[in-house]
């Protein structure tokens, strides 16, 4: 990871965070009668709560571990990992927010499948990753992993109207371009996939990659994330 | 390639659930109110909560469970791996017992122990309901058809068990990596060297699971091909390093073939990256103390009397062993002390006594002031309760001789004295 400037994650954040609040009060607001003083919340209210809550919780673990990075405190975990235990933890935790958007998931993997790789990252990839996707997709996620060559395949996949063009294709963290503060949450988004990409490193050099494209299965975008095979931390 | 519809299958299979017998055990009274309340919620029934790893063990030991939810912090006594390792030795938990591993931490010793002989699936704590439910149901999915199997394989009938597995293979039932498994390992039991190892190819492909290329080497290392066996414990480990008993194999080969030093680095090696074995914890004991590294043998002796004891399988052996390295390495005050710890704290074990005759043979034969007539008169009313184990045999005719009292050494292989000898808890 290459010369980030810290200021533009923060404002970016902060950006996020206080739109995401700002939801939560009103919402707040809106539970008390204020005729009665009486409080009532309906399921819907709950989810949309939850959903702002999630958003907040992501943004600042990324910025966290963003900010672990850049300070050279981070020290990736390499363990290996049962992925479909991986993803359908990710699937029970954020199902109400999927339920508040009438949305449903797949998962596609091999249930044998393990592999070495830092659990509390990649389901920050995922957070981030399906979040986002759930806001966009018309109702279908496919969440799946394969393994191939020495290497781990995760792909979310959706059937809403694809990324727009600038953000297709290989995302690194030497695309400077994503990151300014016009890139918002999503150019910021990226940018952390990209480097937990990346900090999944083997000995001999080669790492992980992010890929973007809109030939999903279901009609829309595909998130790729490939992860080298690699030794376990000891 | 497998398909799960987490979303779509909860609650799918509900009549089915509420037959199942259930075991919850957690150490946490509230944790176990809420995990059968969340199993009532989804459709299950038959539900016995049990408090800790003993009380685990003696409803696992009374009762055929079909799931097994079992947190791995259980506090004093056996954790959650523990119970497994110990149930499954048992024969508590068969082919078609789903069990479940509730974790808090992601701590390496958990994952690592875990590995060697793992759960059907974790569970990170804090979860809901949905999760459990999709964990449960897709370890059922791959359980449930191993029922018929199970009930020959719990009654020892291996091969009706294995023909069973084979006719499913034939018939395309159930998931062939694990009938495979099943086959191989019940193969190997009937000493079926071709099957076990025909098994374990049949799953060979693109990647190959840890326990077939193991299996390969233990093929050929009953067949007596001890270098090709060595060869597959390292193409395991070089595939995949945290499969502990490739390790454990591996140090086997190097100490037969007479490589002990090179055996031990690997024996090390592997109780850094999974302490929690005991017999591992032994085996590198027992060599550290024929090569003479005192320190580490007495470390490792004193683990596995820790170990031995928190699985409730107390061994004066472990003690005794530990004090052996004391005492070669010349700390025979820290022995003397606590040769008390070996005698009370093993008080009633059927060993005790022949280790504490041995030890203090050991610290007598180290220049210790010993009362040689109170050891010889133990030696005596032991040996008039019958013989001492057979692993004892060797090391007491020795001391016994070096203390000049070669006399005796002839008593101990039961000559006359006794016709019963006692139990062998096992060395290893």
């Amino acid at each position: 990871m290459k010369g980030i400037d810290f200021g533009t994650v923060i404002a970016i954040s902060i950006h996020d965070m206080k739109n995401s609040l700002g939801m939560a009060m009103n919402t707040l607001e809106s539970l008390r009668d204020p005729e009665t003083g009486e409080c009532h919340c309906d399921e819907e209210t709950l989810a949309r709560l939850q959903y702002e809550a999630h958003r907040v919780h992501d943004s600042l673990v990324q910025m966290l571990a963003l900010y672990r990075n850049q300070q050279g405190l981070y020290t990736p975990q390499f363990r290996p990992v049962l992925v479909i235990e991986l993803l359908e933890d990710y699937w029970a935790s954020s199902k109400p927010l999927m339920d508040h958007s009438g949305v449903t998931m797949t998962i596609d993997c091999d249930e044998d499948l393990e592999w070495v790789l830092d659990r509390d990252l990649v389901t920050a990839v995922l957070e981030n990753v399906v979040t986002n996707t759930v806001r966009y997709s018309r109702g279908h996620i496919r969440l799946s992993a394969t393994a191939r060559d020495g290497e781990l395949s995760l792909q979310v996949e959706d059937d809403g109207p694809g990324f727009p063009d600038h953000m297709l294709g290989m995302r690194s963290t030497e695309d400077q371009a994503g990151l300014d503060r016009r890139a918002g949450r999503t150019g910021l988004g990226l940018y952390f996939c990209a480097m937990i990409a990346e900090l999944h490193a083997a000995p001999d050099g080669t790492h992980g990659s992010v890929r973007l494209s809109n030939d999903g299965g279901p009609g829309g975008g595909r998130f790729v994330l490939r992860l080298p095979a690699l030794p376990p931390s000891s | 390639m497998s398909t799960a519809a987490p979303s779509s299958r909860a609650g799918s299979a509900g009549r089915a659930l509420s037959r199942l017998a259930v075991l919850v055990v957690d150490d946490f009274s509230n944790m176990r109110a809420t995990l059968r309340e969340m199993l009532l919620t989804s459709g299950f029934e038959d539900i016995d909560l049990a408090r800790d790893g003993v009380d685990a063990l003696e409803k696992l030991e009374r009762r055929r469970y079909d799931i097994v939810l079992c947190d791995y912090n259980l506090g004093d006594g056996p954790d959650g791996q523990q119970v497994l390792d110990r149930a499954r030795e048992q024969g508590w938990v068969g082919p078609a017992t789903v069990f479940v591993m509730v974790t808090a931490e992601n701590s390496n010793e958990m994952v690592m122990g875990a590995l060697e002989a793992g759960p059907d699936a974790y569970l990170s704590k804090p979860f809901n309901r949905e999760l459990l439910v999709v964990r449960l149901q897709r370890a059922l999915r791959r359980r449930e058809p191993l029922r018929q199997l199970d009930g020959y394989w719990r009654h020892g009938d291996r091969a009706r068990a294995r023909a069973e597995a084979e006719r499913m293979l034939e018939a395309g039932e159930g998931r062939a990596p694990d009938l495979q498994r099943l086959r191989s390992d019940l193969a190997l039991a009937e000493g079926e060297l071709a099957v076990a190892a025909e098994a374990a190819r049949a799953v060979t492909g693109d990647t190959t699971p840890p326990w077939a290329q193991v299996r390969l080497g233990e093929v050929a290392e009953r067949e007596g091909d001890l270098a090709a066996a060595e060869e597959a414990y390292r193409a395991a480990i070089a595939a995949t390093p945290y499969y502990m008993p490739a390790h454990d194999r591996l140090a086997g080969v190097l100490e037969q073939t007479g490589r002990e030093r090179e055996a031990l680095d690997v024996l090390a090696a592997a109780v850094e990256r999974s302490p929690k074995s005991l017999a591992r914890q032994r085996a590198l004991g027992r060599l550290a103390l024929a090569l003479g590294e005192y320190d580490r043998a007495a470390r490792a002796w004193r683990r596995a009397m820790a170990l031995a004891k928190q699985m409730q399988v107390p061994d004066p052996g472990d003690l005794a062993h530990q004090l052996e390295a004391l005492i070669a390495r010349g700390a025979t005050r820290e022995a003397r002390t606590r040769l008390q710890i070996l005698e009370n704290e093993y008080r009633g074990h059927p060993e005790v006594t022949w280790w504490v005759v041995l030890t203090r043979l050991r610290l007598l034969a180290a220049g210790v002031a010993i009362d040689r007539t109170g050891l010889l008169a133990e030696l005596d009313a032991a040996l008039a309760t019958g013989a001492p184990p057979e692993n004892l045999r060797e090391p007491l005719a020795d001391l016994l001789d070096q203390a000049g009292e070669g006399a005796h050494a002839g008593a101990l292989h039961g000559g006359g004295t006794a016709n019963t000898a006692p139990q062998d808890t096992g060395d290893e």
